[in-house]
C-alpha cells in the first residue's frame, strides 16, 4: 500500500518552489553585508540496517509475523544556512534541508517492501537587537517541516509516519550581569498526512503552545578565546492538545518540564549534556505519565582530517495509572535508548567521508515489547562553496 | 589623512574627554601626547594593581574552598561550617574587587585608544613637517620615537577587533635627499614587516577558526543526519523541541573567517604595495646619490 497521497506531494512541491524561490532571491544579491551563504553541504550515502523485536504500532498499518527485518538504504540530501540580510542590528538568517531516502527492504513474510521518504525543512529566524544590543535581543522564527512516505513497511522496522508541522517562536534574550536570560513562546500545529485506509494517524495531530524560559552563564575560558563553557538552566509549560484523540472531549495535556544543560566548546573537543524532566498531566487519565531524558554528545578532533563524534540518549517514562494499558498511538512505548557514533574524514578541499554505527533500543513497560535497530553506512559529504 | 585632516584630528582629541572622562588640556601638540601618556602609565598601574588584588583574592577563595571540600569529605563538619562561613564573608569582598578590576581594565583601554589616536595624529603631522623641512633631524628621532611608543601601546593593549589603518601616503619631493628617501623608504619596509606579523597572526586564527568550523560542521551533518528522517524519533510520545536560541551570540564562525580572510587580503596588497614603492624609493636614492 502506497502512503505518500496527492496532496502531501503536491505539498512537497509547493515547498519546493518556495525553497528555490527563497533560493533565487538569495542568490543574486552579494551586497555588502548582504547574501551569505554560512554553509552549504550535498550529502550522499549508502547503510546497511537490521531491525528485531515484537513492538506493535497502532499508526502502522501493515502486519507481518516476522520478528526480523533487514533494508539497504540509499540517501541523498541537501542543506544549506543563508543569510538573507544583515545589518548591525538585525538580521534575518534562513535554513533550508530537503532529503530523499530509498529502502530495499529484506526478512518479512508477507513481500519485501520498498520505502520511500521525502522530507523538508524551511526556517526562517528574524533577529533584532534592542538599543544597539544593550536591551537584548528579539527573535521571530517561522518552521516548516514536512516529511512523506510511501510503502510504509510493518513492523519491527519502524520508520516515522508523514506529516506537516508548522511552527512560530518569538523570543527574548539578554544578558544581565554575566547572566544570559531568555524566554520564548512556541506555537505549533503539526497535521500527521492520514491516508483513507489509515486514519488512525490522523489521531496523531497535535497544537501545541510551549512557553520556555533559561538562565544561564557562558564563560570564556581566556582573554580573547573561542573556547568557552556554558551551563544553562531551563523550566518550560507545554500544552499539547489531540483534537481528534477523546471521545468525549479532545486529550489536552499540560506538561511542565525541568532540565539543564551543559557544554564545553574548545578547538579540538566538544562535549554537551542535556538533562530534562517532564510531569505531564491530561484530561485523559490514561496518558498521565512522568518522563525524564538525558541526552549527551561527545567531540574530539582526533587530527587535522579526522574527527570523532559520539551521541546517546536515555529516555524513560512511568505512568501515574501503573494498571496502563491501552496503546496511545504514537506514544506506544515508554523507553528509548539510543547510541551514535560517527568517523569523518576530510577527503579533499570540500569534502568529507563518514562512517556512522547507530544503535536503538525502544520498549514499553507493561508488555516489554520492543524494537531494536542496528546499522551502519557511508556518507560523503560536498560542500561546494 | 591631509596634514589639514591631521591638525584637526589632533585639535578634536585634545578636546575630548580622554581616558575615564578627564578634560585634557595641552599648549602643543607633544604636551598633549604625553598628557594622555601619563594618563595611559596611570591608569595601566591602577588595572596592575587591580589585577594583583584580584588574584590574591582568588587565591585565597580557591585554598578556602579547596579546605571546605577537605574537610566536608574528610566528615569534619564544624570545620566544614567555619570554612562556608569564611567564604561568605569574603564573597562581597571578591566580588567588589572583580567589578573593580574589570573598570579599571576598560578604564586603561580607553586611556590606550585615546594615547593611539593622539600619536596616530601627531605622527601624521610630524610626516609632513619632515616632507618640508629637509635635513630637519630632531623630527627624525621625534618620528621614531613616537613609532616605538605607538608598538609598545598596542602591544600592552587587549587585542581588538582587526580593522586596518588608512595607508600613509608617502611620496618623493623634488628636494629630497638620498638620505631622506633611504629613511623614507625605510619606515615604509617598517610597515611591510608590520602587515608581515598581522599576516602571520591572521592565519593562525584562520587556521584555528577552520579547525573550530570543521568539527562544527561534522556536529551539525551528523545531527541532521539522525533527524531529518526522523531516526532519533521514537513512538514514546515525547515532544522534543529544540529551543530557538534568543541569547546574542558571536558572529557566526563563517562570517568570522571570511572578515579574517578578506582582511587578510588586504594587508597582503598593502604588503605588496609597500614593497614595490620601498624598491622605487631604494633605486631613486640610488640613482640620487
Amino acid at each position: 500500500m502506497r502512503i505518500c497521497p496527492r496532496a502531501a506531494r503536491d505539498r512537497l512541491r509547493f515547498f519546493a518552489a518556495v525553497c528555490g524561490l527563497a533560493g533565487a532571491l538569495h542568490l543574486p544579491a552579494p551586497a555588502a553585508g548582504q547574501g551569505l551563504v554560512r554553509d552549504f553541504v550535498i550529502s550522499g550515502g549508502l547503510a546497511g540496517e537490521a531491525w528485531r523485536g515484537d513492538f506493535t504500532a497502532l499508526a502502522v498499518p501493515q502486519i507481518d509475523s516476522t520478528e526480523r527485518a533487514v533494508a539497504w538504504v540509499g540517501e541523498w540530501s541537501a542543506n544549506g544556512v543563508f543569510t538573507l540580510f544583515k545589518r548591525e542590528h538585525s538580521g534575518l538568517d534562513a535554513t533550508l534541508d530537503a532529503g530523499f531516502r530509498q529502502f530495499a527492504t529484506g526478512g518479512f513474510q508477507l513481500r519485501n517492501y520498498a520505502p520511500r521518504e521525502h522530507n523538508g525543512l524551511l526556517e526562517t529566524k528574524y533577529w533584532h537587537d534592542l538599543g544597539g544590543g544593550r536591551h537584548g535581543r528579539l527573535i521571530g522564527a517561522a518552521t516548516a517541516r514536512i516529511r512523506a512516505i510511501a510503502d510504509r513497511p510493518p513492523m519491527p522496522l519502524y520508520l516515522f509516519p508523514g506529516y506537516e508541522t508548522y511552527r512560530l517562536t518569538a523570543g527574548y534574550g539578554r544578558s544581565v550581569r554575566n547572566l544570559e536570560v531568555d524566554i520564548t513562546v512556541t506555537g505549533e500545529s503539526a497535521d500527521f498526512v492520514a491516508p483513507s485506509l489509515l486514519r488512525n494517524l490522523d489521531l496523531l495531530d497535535r497544537n501545541s503552545m510551549i512557553v520556555e524560559a533559561g538562565g544561564g552563564r557562558k564563560k570564556y575560558l581566556g582573554t580573547d578565546s573561542e573556547d568557552y563553557s556554558r551551563l544553562r538552566f531551563f523550566g518550560a509549560y507545554r500544552y499539547h492538545s489531540y483534537p481528534k484523540q477523546g471521545p468525549p472531549a479532545p486529550r489536552v495535556d499540560h506538561a511542565v518540564g525541568l532540565g539543564g544543560a551543559y557544554e564545553l566548546q574548545m578547538e579540538r573537543f566538544g562535549l554537551t549534556v542535556t538533562l530534562d524532566v517532564t510531569r505531564s498531566r491530561s484530561s485523559s487519565s490514561r496518558v498521565e505519565y512522568n518522563a525524564g531524558r538525558l541526552d549527551a554528545e561527545l567531540q574530539w578532533g582526533l587530527s587535522e582530517e579526522l574527527g570523532l563524534i559520539v551521541s546517546g540518549a536515555l529516555a524513560r517514562k512511568r505512568y501515574i495509572d501503573p494498571g496502563q494499558d491501552a496503546l496511545v498511538p504514537g506514544e506506544e512505548a515508554d523507553n528509548e535508548t539510543n547510541l551514535y557514533a560517527e568517523i569523518t574524514r576530510s577527503l579533499g578541499l570540500g569534502v568529507d567521508g563518514a562512517f556512522r554505527l547507530g544503535w536503538q533500543k525502544v520498549e514499553t513497560n507493561f508488555t516489554g515489547a520492543y524494537y531494536t535497530r542496528f546499522g551502519g553506512g557511508v556518507f560523503l559529504r560536498a560542500r561546494p562553496w | 589623512m591631509t596634514r589639514v585632516g591631521a591638525l584637526v584630528g589632533l585639535l578634536l582629541a585634545a578636546a575630548a574627554p580622554a581616558g575615564a572622562g578627564a578634560q585634557v588640556t595641552a599648549s602643543s601638540p607633544d604636551e598633549y601626547v604625553q598628557l594622555l601618556r601619563d594618563g595611559y602609565d596611570e591608569a595601566k598601574k591602577r588595572y596592575e594593581l587591580a589585577t594583583l588584588e584580584v588574584e590574591r583574592l582568588r587565591k585565597a577563595w580557591n585554598q578556602s574552598l579547596e579546605e571546605h571540600t577537605a574537610a566536608r569529605r574528610a566528615g569534619d563538619e564544624d570545620r566544614a561550617r567555619e570554612l562556608l562561613a569564611e567564604l561568605q564573608e569574603r564573597s562581597p569582598e571578591k566580588n567588589r574587587a572583580e567589578n573593580a578590576w574589570r573598570t579599571k581594565q576598560e578604564d586603561w583601554i580607553v586611556a590606550g585608544k585615546a594615547l593611539v589616536g593622539a600619536v596616530d595624529a601627531r605622527l601624521d603631522l610630524l610626516w609632513h613637517l619632515m616632507e618640508r623641512s629637509v635635513g630637519a633631524t630632531e623630527y627624525e628621532g621625534r618620528y621614531g620615537d613616537l613609532v616605538e611608543l605607538l608598538e609598545e601601546v598596542e602591544a600592552e593593549l587587549p587585542e581588538e577587533p582587526l580593522e586596518l589603518e588608512p595607508m600613509p601616503e608617502v611620496t618623493i619631493r623634488s628636494e629630497d635627499t638620498p638620505r631622506e628617501i633611504e629613511f623614507k623608504a625605510r619606515v615604509i619596509e617598517n610597515r611591510v614587516a608590520f602587515y608581515e606579523e598581522l599576516r602571520k597572526q591572521l592565519d593562525r586564527d584562520i587556521a584555528s577558526l577552520t579547525n573550530r568550523q570543521r568539527r562544527e560542521h561534522n556536529r551539525r551533518d551528523s545531527r541532521r543526519a539522525r533527524n531529518r528522517f526522523g531516526d532519533d524519533a521514537a513512538p514514546t510520545g515525547d515532544q522534543r523541541y529544540n529551543p530557538v536560541d534568543a541569547v546574542a551570540n558571536r558572529e557566526p564562525i563563517e562570517v568570522r573567517i571570511e572578515e579574517k580572510k578578506a582582511l587578510r587580503g588586504e594587508v597582503v596588497n598593502r604588503m605588496e604595495e609597500l614593497k614595490r614603492k620601498a624598491q622605487l624609493f631604494r633605486q631613486e636614492a640610488g640613482g640620487a646619490r
